[in-house]
């Protein structure tokens, strides 16, 4: 009896569950990201929007990564569905902090995948998710850096200023590509 | 044509021949690639027998389902949703089996 399964799809069905969740997770992200731009926008955080734009096109390019592995490898990719995303904020810093969260949320998510794939031992899946593992690295620093400039500079009007011409010079640099990680000057 | 798994209600089959499985349920037969098995198998999962066994309206006790490619529908009653489950999911569980038997055979890896 052939391998009809092996044949056709080399990722088990369960390891399709997680990443087709996983390509919900980062479409989630996204419609955040926009949600969170429109507020800045409206509130006349100009850096921090477009921060937030720049933010919500990655994380399609996230999702449209995964949605591409998981339908090159021979299964069903499903477009995700998008539900509600938090709309309303009561202040600039609040913005960030909901970005952090969601940044870690997604985090925990890919490194459940990870575990995931090692149970399976699916090892192309495994070094396809360690691009996640170190993207999740850089986003992660980012959005932190942001809400530590709320504790630096404190949150009254001129610092709100202050810190919304600084979040576009937040940039994560890893150890070793030239200058040290953290905030350009 | 080999069989991978049968309940009260229907069975599977693998045909090496046709590159494809059987679905053999209320009397049809139906082929699906393995992307449609596992679609089929997800879409039957997904239906939430504690809220069938709950609902009190008129159509409570049915659940209408589509296979993938939309070739058949199915109106299924709760008992038949309950072996239509079992029925996929152990055909998976038998595919799995197979694979595993074949990495065994193949590369050794113990």
């Amino acid at each position: 009896m052939k391998d009809l399964m092996r044949q056709r799809t080399s990722i088990k069905p369960e390891i399709i569950d997680i990443l087709n969740e996983q390509v919900r997770i980062e479409a989630t992200a996204s419609a955040a990201y926009l949600a969170m731009a429109a507020w800045c926008d409206q509130h006349g955080w100009d850096n921090s929007a477009d921060h937030f734009y720049t933010q919500a096109d990655e994380e399609r390019m996230h999702m449209l990564k995964l949605f591409r592995y998981v339908s090159d490898m021979g299964a069903a990719a499903i477009s995700p569905q998008v539900g509600e995303v938090q709309h309303d904020f009561s202040t600039l810093k609040e913005v960030f902090e909901t970005a952090l969260d969601n940044e870690i949320h997604v985090t925990e998510s890919i490194n459940k995948i990870v575990v995931a794939c090692r149970n399976a031992n699916d090892f192309a899946t495994e070094s396809f998710m360690q691009w996640y593992v170190q993207e999740q690295v850089e986003e992660e620093y980012v959005a932190r850096r942001a809400v530590e400039l709320f504790d630096i500079m404190g949150d009254s009007g001129m610092d709100l200023i202050l810190i919304d011409e600084r979040i576009p010079k937040i940039v994560y640099q890893e150890a070793g590509a030239g200058a040290e990680g953290g905030e350009e000057a | 044509m080999i069989q991978l798994f049968a309940t009260d209600y229907g069975c599977t089959f693998q045909s090496d021949q046709d590159r494809c499985f059987y679905l053999h349920f209320q009397g049809r037969e139906m082929a699906m690639s393995v992307c449609s098995l596992i679609a089929f198998k997800k879409k039957v999962d997904s239906i939430d027998l504690v809220k069938l066994l709950t609902d009190e309206s008129d159509y409570s006790d049915v659940a209408l389902l589509s296979t993938c490619q939309r070739e058949a529908i199915f109106l299924l009653s709760i008992r038949e949703i309950i072996d239509l489950k079992e029925l996929l999911s152990g055909t998976l569980v038998m595919l799995e089996l197979n694979s595993i038997l074949h990495q065994q055979l193949n590369c050794g890896i113990s």
